[in-house]
Protein backbone atom coordinates (compact mmCIF):
# COMPACT_ATOMS: atom_id res chain seq x y z
CA UNK A 1 0.00 0.00 0.00
CA UNK A 2 1.19 3.22 -1.18
CA UNK A 3 -0.21 6.56 0.07
CA UNK A 4 -0.15 9.04 -2.78
CA UNK A 5 -2.65 11.48 -1.25
CA UNK A 6 -3.59 11.77 2.34
CA UNK A 7 -5.67 9.10 3.49
CA UNK A 8 -5.99 7.43 0.04
CA UNK A 9 -3.94 4.29 -1.00
CA UNK A 10 -2.87 2.75 -3.87
CA UNK A 11 -2.06 -0.86 -4.90
CA UNK A 12 -1.26 -2.05 -8.35
CA UNK A 13 -4.26 -0.17 -9.87
CA UNK A 14 -6.64 0.03 -7.77
CA UNK A 15 -6.77 2.79 -5.39
CA UNK A 16 -8.26 1.92 -1.23
CA UNK A 17 -9.41 3.88 1.63
CA UNK A 18 -9.13 2.90 5.43
CA UNK A 19 -12.11 1.74 6.37
CA UNK A 20 -13.34 3.75 9.26
CA UNK A 21 -16.09 1.04 9.96
CA UNK A 22 -13.81 -1.95 9.50
CA UNK A 23 -15.64 -5.35 8.34
CA UNK A 24 -18.87 -2.98 7.05
CA UNK A 25 -18.89 -2.12 3.45
CA UNK A 26 -21.25 0.71 2.04
CA UNK A 27 -21.74 -0.15 -1.84
CA UNK A 28 -20.68 -3.54 -2.32
CA UNK A 29 -17.09 -2.55 -2.96
CA UNK A 30 -13.75 -5.13 -1.90
CA UNK A 31 -12.22 -5.01 1.56
CA UNK A 32 -8.55 -5.61 2.19
CA UNK A 33 -6.69 -6.17 5.55
CA UNK A 34 -3.06 -5.33 5.32
CA UNK A 35 -0.71 -4.24 8.02
CA UNK A 36 -3.06 -5.00 10.78
CA UNK A 37 -5.36 -2.37 9.10
CA UNK A 38 -8.33 -2.56 6.80
CA UNK A 39 -9.17 -0.96 3.58
CA UNK A 40 -12.13 -0.25 1.28
CA UNK A 41 -11.78 -0.31 -2.29
CA UNK A 42 -12.60 2.83 -3.77
CA UNK A 43 -14.15 2.05 -6.90
CA UNK A 44 -13.60 4.46 -10.36
CA UNK A 45 -17.25 3.22 -12.08
CA UNK A 46 -18.98 3.76 -8.98
CA UNK A 47 -17.39 7.46 -7.63
CA UNK A 48 -16.23 10.28 -9.80
CA UNK A 49 -13.81 11.65 -7.22
CA UNK A 50 -12.06 8.04 -7.24
CA UNK A 51 -12.30 8.19 -11.09
CA UNK A 52 -10.72 11.76 -10.89
CA UNK A 53 -7.60 10.48 -8.55
CA UNK A 54 -7.08 7.62 -11.90
CA UNK A 55 -7.13 10.23 -14.22
CA UNK A 56 -4.16 12.36 -12.80
CA UNK A 57 -5.85 14.55 -10.09
CA UNK A 58 -3.29 17.47 -9.23
CA UNK A 59 -4.27 18.63 -5.92
CA UNK A 60 -6.44 16.64 -2.99
CA UNK A 61 -7.69 18.79 -0.93
CA UNK A 62 -8.79 16.66 1.56
CA UNK A 63 -7.29 15.45 4.98
CA UNK A 64 -7.95 14.36 8.42
CA UNK A 65 -9.98 16.70 10.00
CA UNK A 66 -11.25 18.78 6.84
CA UNK A 67 -14.51 19.98 7.20
CA UNK A 68 -16.91 19.59 3.66
CA UNK A 69 -19.86 20.99 2.00
CA UNK A 70 -21.12 18.19 0.29
CA UNK A 71 -23.91 19.21 -2.34
CA UNK A 72 -25.98 16.04 -4.15
CA UNK A 73 -24.55 13.08 -1.92
CA UNK A 74 -27.58 10.30 -3.19
CA UNK A 75 -26.43 7.40 -1.26
CA UNK A 76 -22.76 8.17 0.03
CA UNK A 77 -21.00 6.59 -2.33
CA UNK A 78 -18.13 8.74 -2.35
CA UNK A 79 -19.01 10.64 1.00
CA UNK A 80 -18.42 7.25 2.20
CA UNK A 81 -14.73 7.41 1.00
CA UNK A 82 -14.46 11.07 2.23
CA UNK A 83 -16.01 10.27 5.55
CA UNK A 84 -12.94 7.68 5.86
CA UNK A 85 -10.39 10.41 4.77
CA UNK A 86 -11.42 13.46 7.09
CA UNK A 87 -12.04 10.96 10.27
CA UNK A 88 -13.82 11.71 13.19
CA UNK A 89 -11.95 15.36 13.87
CA UNK A 90 -13.36 16.18 10.15
CA UNK A 91 -17.00 16.75 9.27
CA UNK A 92 -19.11 16.44 5.80
CA UNK A 93 -22.15 18.49 5.30
CA UNK A 94 -24.06 16.15 3.31
CA UNK A 95 -27.12 18.08 1.19
CA UNK A 96 -29.37 15.75 -0.79
CA UNK A 97 -32.86 16.88 -1.61
CA UNK A 98 -34.61 13.53 -2.81
CA UNK A 99 -36.37 11.83 0.30
CA UNK A 100 -35.50 8.22 -1.12
CA UNK A 101 -31.75 8.77 -1.67
CA UNK A 102 -31.83 10.65 1.82
CA UNK A 103 -33.52 7.17 3.39
CA UNK A 104 -30.18 5.06 2.40
CA UNK A 105 -27.95 7.79 3.36
CA UNK A 106 -29.17 8.21 6.77
CA UNK A 107 -28.48 4.69 7.38
CA UNK A 108 -25.01 5.43 6.20
CA UNK A 109 -25.15 8.58 8.43
CA UNK A 110 -25.61 6.34 11.55
CA UNK A 111 -22.93 4.39 11.34
CA UNK A 112 -20.52 7.08 10.42
CA UNK A 113 -21.03 10.30 12.46
CA UNK A 114 -18.42 12.54 10.78
CA UNK A 115 -21.73 12.85 8.14
CA UNK A 116 -24.39 15.49 9.18
CA UNK A 117 -27.32 15.32 6.50
CA UNK A 118 -29.19 17.62 5.20
CA UNK A 119 -32.50 17.84 3.17
CA UNK A 120 -32.94 20.56 1.41
CA UNK A 121 -32.10 21.97 -2.06
CA UNK A 122 -29.12 23.01 -2.97
CA UNK A 123 -30.26 25.69 -4.98
CA UNK A 124 -31.73 26.91 -1.60
CA UNK A 125 -29.01 27.26 0.96
CA UNK A 126 -30.32 29.93 2.91
CA UNK A 127 -32.34 26.76 4.47
CA UNK A 128 -28.67 25.50 5.54
CA UNK A 129 -27.19 28.67 6.28
CA UNK A 130 -26.16 27.34 10.17
CA UNK A 131 -23.48 25.19 8.02
CA UNK A 132 -21.29 27.93 8.48
CA UNK A 133 -17.62 28.04 6.99
CA UNK A 134 -16.18 25.05 5.21
CA UNK A 135 -12.30 24.01 3.99
CA UNK A 136 -13.73 22.69 0.65
CA UNK A 137 -17.36 22.52 -1.67
CA UNK A 138 -17.98 19.69 -3.57
CA UNK A 139 -20.92 19.43 -6.10
CA UNK A 140 -22.03 16.37 -8.11
CA UNK A 141 -25.93 17.46 -8.49
CA UNK A 142 -26.69 16.24 -12.62
CA UNK A 143 -28.04 19.85 -13.24
CA UNK A 144 -28.47 22.23 -16.44
CA UNK A 145 -27.69 24.61 -13.61
CA UNK A 146 -24.86 23.07 -11.72
CA UNK A 147 -22.21 25.75 -11.86
CA UNK A 148 -24.90 28.46 -10.92
CA UNK A 149 -25.36 26.46 -7.76
CA UNK A 150 -21.43 25.93 -6.90
CA UNK A 151 -20.99 29.79 -6.90
CA UNK A 152 -23.94 31.00 -4.63
CA UNK A 153 -23.28 27.76 -2.42
CA UNK A 154 -19.16 28.88 -2.39
CA UNK A 155 -19.90 32.58 -2.07
CA UNK A 156 -21.65 31.23 1.23
CA UNK A 157 -19.99 28.65 2.48
CA UNK A 158 -16.58 28.08 1.11
CA UNK A 159 -13.63 29.76 3.33
CA UNK A 160 -10.87 32.13 1.52
CA UNK A 161 -8.52 30.29 -0.43
CA UNK A 162 -10.89 27.02 -0.21
CA UNK A 163 -11.15 24.49 -2.91
CA UNK A 164 -14.09 23.44 -4.94
CA UNK A 165 -14.39 19.88 -7.13
CA UNK A 166 -17.71 20.04 -9.63
CA UNK A 167 -18.56 17.22 -11.49
CA UNK A 168 -19.81 18.50 -14.47
CA UNK A 169 -22.38 16.17 -16.65
CA UNK A 170 -22.70 17.07 -20.34
CA UNK A 171 -25.73 15.59 -20.79
CA UNK A 172 -28.08 17.11 -18.35
CA UNK A 173 -27.09 20.78 -19.23
CA UNK A 174 -27.47 19.67 -23.26
CA UNK A 175 -27.84 16.89 -24.60
CA UNK A 176 -26.56 17.71 -28.43
CA UNK A 177 -24.30 19.98 -27.77
CA UNK A 178 -20.12 18.21 -27.73
CA UNK A 179 -19.11 17.80 -24.03
CA UNK A 180 -15.60 19.54 -25.02
CA UNK A 181 -18.20 22.94 -25.36
CA UNK A 182 -19.99 22.67 -22.52
CA UNK A 183 -16.73 21.61 -20.47
CA UNK A 184 -15.07 24.77 -21.48
CA UNK A 185 -18.29 27.07 -21.00
CA UNK A 186 -19.21 25.55 -17.10
CA UNK A 187 -14.78 25.97 -17.30
CA UNK A 188 -15.21 29.89 -18.38
CA UNK A 189 -18.06 30.46 -16.18
CA UNK A 190 -16.50 29.54 -12.90
CA UNK A 191 -13.28 31.47 -13.90
CA UNK A 192 -14.71 34.35 -13.73
CA UNK A 193 -15.27 33.94 -9.64
CA UNK A 194 -12.78 31.16 -8.92
CA UNK A 195 -9.33 30.10 -10.16
CA UNK A 196 -9.85 27.02 -11.96
CA UNK A 197 -6.72 24.56 -11.64
CA UNK A 198 -7.63 21.40 -13.21
CA UNK A 199 -10.37 19.95 -15.66
CA UNK A 200 -10.19 16.26 -16.05
CA UNK A 201 -12.55 14.14 -18.24
CA UNK A 202 -13.52 11.47 -16.40
CA UNK A 203 -12.90 8.83 -19.14
CA UNK A 204 -13.22 5.58 -19.63
CA UNK A 205 -15.05 5.26 -15.84
CA UNK A 206 -17.94 7.45 -16.82
CA UNK A 207 -18.78 8.94 -20.36
CA UNK A 208 -19.21 12.93 -21.08
CA UNK A 209 -18.01 13.44 -17.53
CA UNK A 210 -15.44 15.66 -15.84
CA UNK A 211 -14.42 17.20 -12.79
CA UNK A 212 -13.22 20.69 -12.40
CA UNK A 213 -11.09 21.68 -9.37
CA UNK A 214 -10.52 25.34 -8.24
CA UNK A 215 -10.04 27.45 -5.54
CA UNK A 216 -12.11 30.26 -3.85
CA UNK A 217 -10.74 33.73 -4.56
CA UNK A 218 -11.82 35.77 -1.70
CA UNK A 219 -14.17 38.65 -3.10
CA UNK A 220 -12.49 41.77 -2.57
CA UNK B 1 -31.00 46.25 24.76
CA UNK B 2 -30.09 42.40 24.42
CA UNK B 3 -30.26 39.60 21.98
CA UNK B 4 -31.90 36.36 22.95
CA UNK B 5 -31.57 33.16 20.44
CA UNK B 6 -32.32 29.72 20.91
CA UNK B 7 -30.26 26.92 18.69
CA UNK B 8 -29.54 23.10 19.02
CA UNK B 9 -27.30 23.80 22.41
CA UNK B 10 -29.03 26.11 24.47
CA UNK B 11 -30.39 29.60 25.28
CA UNK B 12 -28.13 32.28 24.52
CA UNK B 13 -28.42 36.00 25.42
CA UNK B 14 -26.01 38.41 23.73
CA UNK B 15 -25.30 42.28 23.29
CA UNK B 16 -25.02 44.95 20.62
CA UNK B 17 -21.28 43.46 20.08
CA UNK B 18 -22.45 39.69 19.92
CA UNK B 19 -20.30 39.03 23.15
CA UNK B 20 -22.53 36.60 25.14
CA UNK B 21 -23.96 37.54 28.26
CA UNK B 22 -25.55 34.78 29.87
CA UNK B 23 -26.52 31.35 28.67
CA UNK B 24 -28.58 28.48 29.48
CA UNK B 25 -27.56 24.71 28.15
CA UNK B 26 -29.94 21.98 26.98
CA UNK B 27 -29.11 17.98 28.04
CA UNK B 28 -26.91 16.94 25.30
CA UNK B 29 -29.43 14.47 24.11
CA UNK B 30 -30.46 15.25 20.82
CA UNK B 31 -34.54 13.88 20.91
CA UNK B 32 -34.44 16.47 24.37
CA UNK B 33 -32.81 19.32 22.20
CA UNK B 34 -35.47 18.66 19.46
CA UNK B 35 -38.48 18.79 21.94
CA UNK B 36 -37.18 21.75 23.88
CA UNK B 37 -36.70 23.96 20.86
CA UNK B 38 -40.20 22.71 19.81
CA UNK B 39 -41.72 23.77 22.87
CA UNK B 40 -39.74 27.50 22.52
CA UNK B 41 -40.96 27.66 19.08
CA UNK B 42 -44.51 27.02 20.01
CA UNK B 43 -44.15 29.59 22.76
CA UNK B 44 -44.04 26.78 26.08
CA UNK B 45 -41.40 28.35 28.71
CA UNK B 46 -38.41 26.09 29.19
CA UNK B 47 -36.19 25.85 31.47
CA UNK B 48 -32.95 27.14 29.96
CA UNK B 49 -35.09 30.17 29.02
CA UNK B 50 -36.40 30.71 32.70
CA UNK B 51 -32.67 30.73 33.65
CA UNK B 52 -31.59 33.31 30.70
CA UNK B 53 -34.55 35.43 31.65
CA UNK B 54 -33.86 35.52 35.55
CA UNK B 55 -30.59 36.49 34.98
CA UNK B 56 -31.27 39.47 32.85
CA UNK B 57 -33.56 40.29 35.53
CA UNK B 58 -30.44 40.81 38.04
CA UNK B 59 -28.42 43.01 35.08
CA UNK B 60 -31.63 45.21 35.07
CA UNK B 61 -32.11 44.53 31.22
CA UNK B 62 -35.20 46.19 29.48
CA UNK B 63 -35.13 45.13 26.15
CA UNK B 64 -35.22 42.11 24.47
CA UNK B 65 -35.04 41.40 20.56
CA UNK B 66 -35.63 37.59 20.07
CA UNK B 67 -36.40 34.93 17.94
CA UNK B 68 -38.12 33.04 20.47
CA UNK B 69 -41.79 33.69 21.03
CA UNK B 70 -42.08 34.58 24.32
CA UNK B 71 -44.22 36.60 26.60
CA UNK B 72 -42.41 38.60 29.96
CA UNK B 73 -44.03 41.47 31.61
CA UNK B 74 -40.77 42.45 32.69
CA UNK B 75 -39.20 42.96 29.26
CA UNK B 76 -39.89 44.85 26.34
CA UNK B 77 -39.74 42.78 24.12
CA UNK B 78 -39.12 42.35 20.30
CA UNK B 79 -39.85 38.98 17.85
CA UNK B 80 -37.59 38.94 14.95
CA UNK B 81 -37.72 35.71 12.91
CA UNK B 82 -34.93 35.89 11.56
CA UNK B 83 -32.61 37.15 14.28
CA UNK B 84 -29.30 38.07 12.63
CA UNK B 85 -27.23 37.20 15.54
CA UNK B 86 -29.09 34.33 15.91
CA UNK B 87 -27.75 32.85 12.48
CA UNK B 88 -24.49 33.99 12.89
CA UNK B 89 -23.98 32.84 16.43
CA UNK B 90 -25.20 28.83 14.74
CA UNK B 91 -22.80 29.34 11.92
CA UNK B 92 -19.73 29.14 14.59
CA UNK B 93 -21.87 26.74 16.73
CA UNK B 94 -18.75 23.74 16.73
CA UNK B 95 -16.42 26.42 18.02
CA UNK B 96 -19.18 27.67 20.96
CA UNK B 97 -20.38 24.56 21.86
CA UNK B 98 -16.15 24.00 22.32
CA UNK B 99 -15.69 26.92 24.24
CA UNK B 100 -19.07 27.11 26.63
CA UNK B 101 -18.02 23.31 27.47
CA UNK B 102 -21.28 22.03 26.34
CA UNK B 103 -19.10 19.24 24.04
CA UNK B 104 -15.40 18.16 24.55
CA UNK B 105 -14.03 18.68 21.22
CA UNK B 106 -14.94 19.52 17.79
CA UNK B 107 -15.21 15.68 17.14
CA UNK B 108 -18.08 15.36 19.82
CA UNK B 109 -19.60 18.37 18.71
CA UNK B 110 -19.99 16.90 15.03
CA UNK B 111 -21.59 13.51 16.44
CA UNK B 112 -23.99 15.10 18.35
CA UNK B 113 -25.24 17.37 15.62
CA UNK B 114 -25.01 14.23 13.01
CA UNK B 115 -27.30 12.93 15.26
CA UNK B 116 -29.69 15.84 15.79
CA UNK B 117 -29.74 15.82 11.92
CA UNK B 118 -30.79 12.62 11.35
CA UNK B 119 -33.33 12.78 13.55
CA UNK B 120 -34.96 16.23 12.48
CA UNK B 121 -34.67 14.68 8.90
CA UNK B 122 -36.72 11.68 9.37
CA UNK B 123 -39.23 13.50 10.87
CA UNK B 124 -39.11 15.82 8.27
CA UNK B 125 -39.85 13.25 5.79
CA UNK B 126 -42.30 11.21 8.00
CA UNK B 127 -44.07 14.15 7.85
CA UNK B 128 -44.41 15.05 4.70
CA UNK B 129 -44.99 11.42 3.67
CA UNK B 130 -48.24 11.99 5.74
CA UNK B 131 -49.18 15.05 5.13
CA UNK B 132 -50.95 14.24 1.71
CA UNK B 133 -53.94 12.45 4.29
CA UNK B 134 -54.33 16.04 5.81
CA UNK B 135 -54.67 17.56 2.47
CA UNK B 136 -57.27 15.00 1.14
CA UNK B 137 -59.31 15.75 4.15
CA UNK B 138 -59.11 19.24 3.63
CA UNK B 139 -60.04 19.29 0.21
CA UNK B 140 -63.11 16.93 0.67
CA UNK B 141 -64.87 19.24 3.61
CA UNK B 142 -64.00 22.08 1.52
CA UNK B 143 -66.39 20.34 -1.25
CA UNK B 144 -68.70 20.05 1.01
CA UNK B 145 -68.83 23.41 2.29
CA UNK B 146 -69.31 24.33 -1.31
CA UNK B 147 -72.16 22.27 -1.38
CA UNK B 148 -73.70 23.65 1.55
CA UNK B 149 -72.98 27.22 0.89
CA UNK B 150 -75.32 26.69 -1.77
CA UNK B 151 -77.76 25.13 -0.61
CA UNK B 152 -77.80 28.10 2.60
CA UNK B 153 -77.59 30.90 0.13
CA UNK B 154 -80.52 29.84 -2.39
CA UNK B 155 -82.70 29.21 0.71
CA UNK B 156 -82.08 32.75 2.08
CA UNK B 157 -82.47 34.26 -1.21
CA UNK B 158 -85.66 32.48 -1.23
CA UNK B 159 -86.53 33.63 2.04
CA UNK B 160 -85.12 37.35 2.68
CA UNK B 161 -86.94 37.33 -1.09
CA UNK B 162 -90.19 37.70 0.33
CA UNK B 163 -89.29 40.61 2.01
CA UNK B 164 -87.29 42.62 -0.18
CA UNK B 165 -86.86 40.60 -3.48
CA UNK B 166 -85.29 44.02 -5.10
CA UNK B 167 -82.06 43.22 -3.29
CA UNK B 168 -81.68 39.74 -5.14
CA UNK B 169 -81.52 41.87 -8.51
CA UNK B 170 -78.77 44.37 -6.95
CA UNK B 171 -76.19 42.18 -5.23
CA UNK B 172 -75.65 39.20 -7.08
CA UNK B 173 -72.45 37.99 -5.28
CA UNK B 174 -73.72 35.35 -2.08
CA UNK B 175 -71.33 36.51 0.20
CA UNK B 176 -72.02 40.48 0.39
CA UNK B 177 -75.65 39.21 -0.08
CA UNK B 178 -75.39 37.09 3.23
CA UNK B 179 -73.46 39.70 4.62
CA UNK B 180 -75.65 42.64 4.02
CA UNK B 181 -78.71 41.01 5.10
CA UNK B 182 -77.10 39.62 8.47
CA UNK B 183 -76.06 43.33 9.14
CA UNK B 184 -79.44 45.41 8.09
CA UNK B 185 -82.23 42.92 8.85
CA UNK B 186 -85.38 45.10 8.40
CA UNK B 187 -85.44 46.29 4.57
CA UNK B 188 -86.03 49.57 6.09
CA UNK B 189 -82.79 50.01 6.59
CA UNK B 190 -81.22 49.88 3.04
CA UNK B 191 -81.13 53.68 1.79
CA UNK B 192 -83.44 52.65 -1.71
CA UNK B 193 -85.88 50.52 0.04
CA UNK B 194 -88.84 52.50 -1.16
CA UNK B 195 -91.38 51.19 -3.52
CA UNK B 196 -89.93 47.72 -2.34
CA UNK B 197 -92.97 45.21 -3.62
CA UNK B 198 -91.86 42.55 -0.63
CA UNK B 199 -94.12 41.29 2.11
CA UNK B 200 -93.98 43.57 5.50
CA UNK B 201 -92.18 41.44 8.34
CA UNK B 202 -92.38 41.13 12.26
CA UNK B 203 -89.19 41.89 13.89
CA UNK B 204 -89.33 38.15 15.33
CA UNK B 205 -89.59 36.90 11.69
CA UNK B 206 -86.97 39.29 10.63
CA UNK B 207 -84.80 38.27 13.37
CA UNK B 208 -84.90 34.40 12.08
CA UNK B 209 -83.46 35.14 8.55
CA UNK B 210 -80.93 37.51 9.31
CA UNK B 211 -80.07 34.50 11.91
CA UNK B 212 -79.82 32.50 9.19
CA UNK B 213 -77.86 35.28 7.17
CA UNK B 214 -75.31 35.69 9.48
CA UNK B 215 -74.31 31.48 9.33
CA UNK B 216 -74.86 32.01 5.90
CA UNK B 217 -71.99 34.52 5.94
CA UNK B 218 -69.62 32.87 8.26
CA UNK B 219 -70.16 29.70 6.02
CA UNK B 220 -68.74 31.69 3.10
CA UNK B 221 -65.78 33.14 5.68
CA UNK B 222 -65.05 29.38 6.67
CA UNK B 223 -64.78 28.44 2.82
CA UNK B 224 -62.44 31.00 2.07
CA UNK B 225 -60.38 30.31 5.05
CA UNK B 226 -60.14 27.00 4.02
CA UNK B 227 -59.50 27.24 0.20
CA UNK B 228 -56.23 29.07 1.51
CA UNK B 229 -55.56 26.38 3.60
CA UNK B 230 -55.70 23.58 0.89
CA UNK B 231 -53.25 26.04 -1.15
CA UNK B 232 -50.97 26.03 1.55
CA UNK B 233 -51.04 22.05 2.46
CA UNK B 234 -50.88 21.67 -1.39
CA UNK B 235 -47.58 24.00 -1.78
CA UNK B 236 -46.02 22.03 0.28
CA UNK B 237 -47.43 18.30 -0.11
CA UNK B 238 -47.32 18.65 -4.26
CA UNK B 239 -45.43 21.78 -5.11
CA UNK B 240 -44.89 20.92 -8.91
CA UNK B 241 -48.82 19.70 -9.35
CA UNK B 242 -50.10 22.53 -7.89
CA UNK B 243 -47.98 24.60 -9.83
CA UNK B 244 -49.19 22.67 -13.02
CA UNK B 245 -52.91 22.81 -12.41
CA UNK B 246 -53.62 24.83 -9.51
CA UNK B 247 -53.66 23.79 -5.82
CA UNK B 248 -57.35 22.78 -5.88
CA UNK B 249 -57.64 20.62 -8.73
CA UNK B 250 -54.60 19.11 -7.81
CA UNK B 251 -55.91 17.90 -4.00
CA UNK B 252 -58.95 16.74 -5.81
CA UNK B 253 -56.74 14.44 -8.00
CA UNK B 254 -55.08 13.21 -5.10
CA UNK B 255 -58.32 12.80 -3.53
CA UNK B 256 -59.69 10.40 -6.31
CA UNK B 257 -55.86 8.24 -6.28
CA UNK B 258 -56.31 8.18 -2.38
CA UNK B 259 -52.74 9.33 -1.52
CA UNK B 260 -49.61 10.95 -3.55
CA UNK B 261 -47.98 7.79 -3.55
CA UNK B 262 -50.41 6.29 -5.66
CA UNK B 263 -51.32 9.13 -7.44
CA UNK B 264 -47.76 9.22 -8.04
CA UNK B 265 -47.59 5.97 -9.54
CA UNK B 266 -50.42 5.66 -11.83
CA UNK B 267 -49.69 6.21 -15.61
CA UNK B 268 -51.00 9.39 -17.18
CA UNK B 269 -53.82 7.45 -19.04
CA UNK B 270 -55.49 6.46 -15.50
CA UNK B 271 -54.89 10.37 -14.49
CA UNK B 272 -56.42 11.16 -17.67
CA UNK B 273 -59.92 9.39 -16.93
CA UNK B 274 -59.79 9.95 -13.03
CA UNK B 275 -63.41 11.04 -11.55
CA UNK B 276 -65.00 9.50 -14.50
CA UNK B 277 -64.84 6.02 -13.53
CA UNK B 278 -68.99 5.59 -13.47
CA UNK B 279 -69.16 6.58 -17.39
CA UNK B 280 -66.32 4.41 -17.58
CA UNK B 281 -68.20 1.68 -16.39
CA UNK B 282 -71.38 2.85 -18.27
CA UNK B 283 -69.35 2.20 -21.38
CA UNK B 284 -67.29 -1.38 -20.77
CA UNK B 285 -71.37 -2.45 -20.09
CA UNK B 286 -71.71 -1.25 -23.97
CA UNK B 287 -73.65 1.74 -23.25
CA UNK B 288 -72.35 5.30 -23.93
CA UNK B 289 -69.62 6.09 -25.46
CA UNK B 290 -66.13 5.66 -23.68
CA UNK B 291 -65.00 9.03 -21.52
CA UNK B 292 -62.23 11.16 -22.50
CA UNK B 293 -61.47 13.27 -19.29
CA UNK B 294 -62.37 12.70 -15.48
CA UNK B 295 -62.52 15.76 -13.32
CA UNK B 296 -59.43 16.96 -15.79
CA UNK B 297 -62.88 18.76 -17.33
CA UNK B 298 -62.81 21.39 -15.17
CA UNK B 299 -59.11 22.67 -16.31
CA UNK B 300 -59.59 25.53 -17.88
CA UNK B 301 -58.12 24.83 -20.50
CA UNK B 302 -60.26 21.78 -21.40
CA UNK B 303 -63.32 23.44 -20.46
CA UNK B 304 -63.15 26.50 -22.70
CA UNK B 305 -61.81 24.63 -25.60
CA UNK B 306 -64.22 23.60 -28.61
CA UNK B 307 -65.44 20.15 -27.68
CA UNK B 308 -63.30 18.05 -30.46
CA UNK B 309 -60.02 19.04 -29.04
CA UNK B 310 -60.96 18.57 -25.03
CA UNK B 311 -59.72 14.72 -25.69
CA UNK B 312 -56.52 15.45 -26.58
CA UNK B 313 -55.94 18.53 -23.98
CA UNK B 314 -56.99 16.37 -21.17
CA UNK B 315 -54.57 13.95 -22.61
CA UNK B 316 -51.35 16.48 -22.62
CA UNK B 317 -52.34 17.91 -18.98
CA UNK B 318 -52.45 14.01 -17.44
CA UNK B 319 -49.34 13.51 -19.47
CA UNK B 320 -47.78 16.42 -17.56
CA UNK B 321 -49.27 15.49 -14.50
CA UNK B 322 -48.16 11.95 -14.59
CA UNK B 323 -44.71 13.79 -14.43
CA UNK B 324 -45.52 16.58 -11.92
CA UNK B 325 -46.52 13.95 -9.34
CA UNK B 326 -43.66 11.75 -9.41
CA UNK B 327 -41.24 14.61 -8.71
CA UNK B 328 -43.55 15.54 -6.20
CA UNK B 329 -43.38 12.07 -4.69
CA UNK B 330 -39.87 11.37 -5.61
CA UNK B 331 -37.22 13.94 -5.09
CA UNK B 332 -39.58 16.81 -4.00
CA UNK B 333 -37.49 19.06 -6.12
CA UNK B 334 -39.40 21.98 -8.12
CA UNK B 335 -39.71 22.38 -11.61
CA UNK B 336 -43.26 23.42 -11.66
CA UNK B 337 -42.70 26.45 -14.22
CA UNK B 338 -41.04 24.53 -16.80
CA UNK B 339 -43.36 21.97 -16.52
CA UNK B 340 -45.94 24.33 -16.95
CA UNK B 341 -44.84 26.20 -19.89
CA UNK B 342 -44.28 22.98 -21.45
CA UNK B 343 -47.83 22.10 -21.13
CA UNK B 344 -49.30 25.47 -22.38
CA UNK B 345 -46.96 25.34 -25.61
CA UNK B 346 -48.50 21.85 -26.51
CA UNK B 347 -52.28 22.86 -25.90
CA UNK B 348 -51.36 26.00 -28.15
CA UNK B 349 -50.30 23.87 -31.00
CA UNK B 350 -54.02 21.55 -30.42
CA UNK B 351 -55.29 24.63 -30.31
CA UNK B 352 -53.44 25.92 -33.63
CA UNK B 353 -52.70 29.06 -31.77
C1 LIG C 1 -25.13 12.02 -9.72
S1 LIG C 1 -25.93 11.88 -8.16
C2 LIG C 1 -24.61 12.08 -7.00
C3 LIG C 1 -23.75 10.86 -6.75
C4 LIG C 1 -22.83 11.04 -5.56
N1 LIG C 1 -22.15 12.30 -5.65
C5 LIG C 1 -21.80 9.93 -5.45
O1 LIG C 1 -20.76 10.03 -6.11
O2 LIG C 1 -22.03 9.04 -4.65
C6 LIG C 1 -26.79 13.40 -8.03
C7 LIG C 1 -27.62 13.55 -6.75
O3 LIG C 1 -27.91 14.92 -6.56
C8 LIG C 1 -29.23 15.06 -6.10
N2 LIG C 1 -29.67 16.40 -6.48
C9 LIG C 1 -29.93 16.87 -7.73
N3 LIG C 1 -30.28 18.16 -7.69
C10 LIG C 1 -30.23 18.54 -6.39
C11 LIG C 1 -30.48 19.77 -5.72
N4 LIG C 1 -30.86 20.87 -6.39
N5 LIG C 1 -30.34 19.81 -4.38
C12 LIG C 1 -29.95 18.70 -3.69
N6 LIG C 1 -29.71 17.52 -4.28
C13 LIG C 1 -29.84 17.42 -5.61
C14 LIG C 1 -29.99 13.94 -6.76
O4 LIG C 1 -31.15 13.59 -6.04
C15 LIG C 1 -28.95 12.82 -6.80
O5 LIG C 1 -29.06 11.99 -5.67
Amino acid sequence: MEEIFPGVFRKGKRIFTENLRPGQKVYGEDLLREGGKEYREWVPYRSKLAAAILKGLKIFPFKKGTTILYLGASTGTTVSHLSDIVGKEGVIYAVEFSERMMRELLDLCEKRPNIIPILADARKPKEYDWVGEVDVVYEDLAQPDQTRILIKNAEMFLKPGGEFLIAIKARSVDVTEDPKKIYRESKDELSERFEVIQLIELEPYEKDHCIILGRFRASP
Amino acid sequence: MLFVTANEIGIFALNREKRIVAYSLFPKDPEEVLRRLKDVKEGRRIKELEDVLTELMNLRVENIVTDIPFKDENFHIEFKKDLKVGAELRRNLRDIAVKVGFAKNHEEFTRFLSKVQILRTREKIRRSVKKDKVAIQAISALDELNDISNRFIERLREWYGLHYPELGKKVKDHEKYSKLVSEKGHRENFEDFKGSMGIDLDEPDIEAVKEHATVTYGIYLLRKRLSDYVEEVMNEVAPNTSYLIGPHLAARLLALAGSLEKLAKMPSSTIQLLGAEKALFRHMKGKGRPPKHGILYHHPSVINSPKDRRGKIARIIASKIAIATKTDFYTGEFRGKEYREDMEKKIKEVLGE
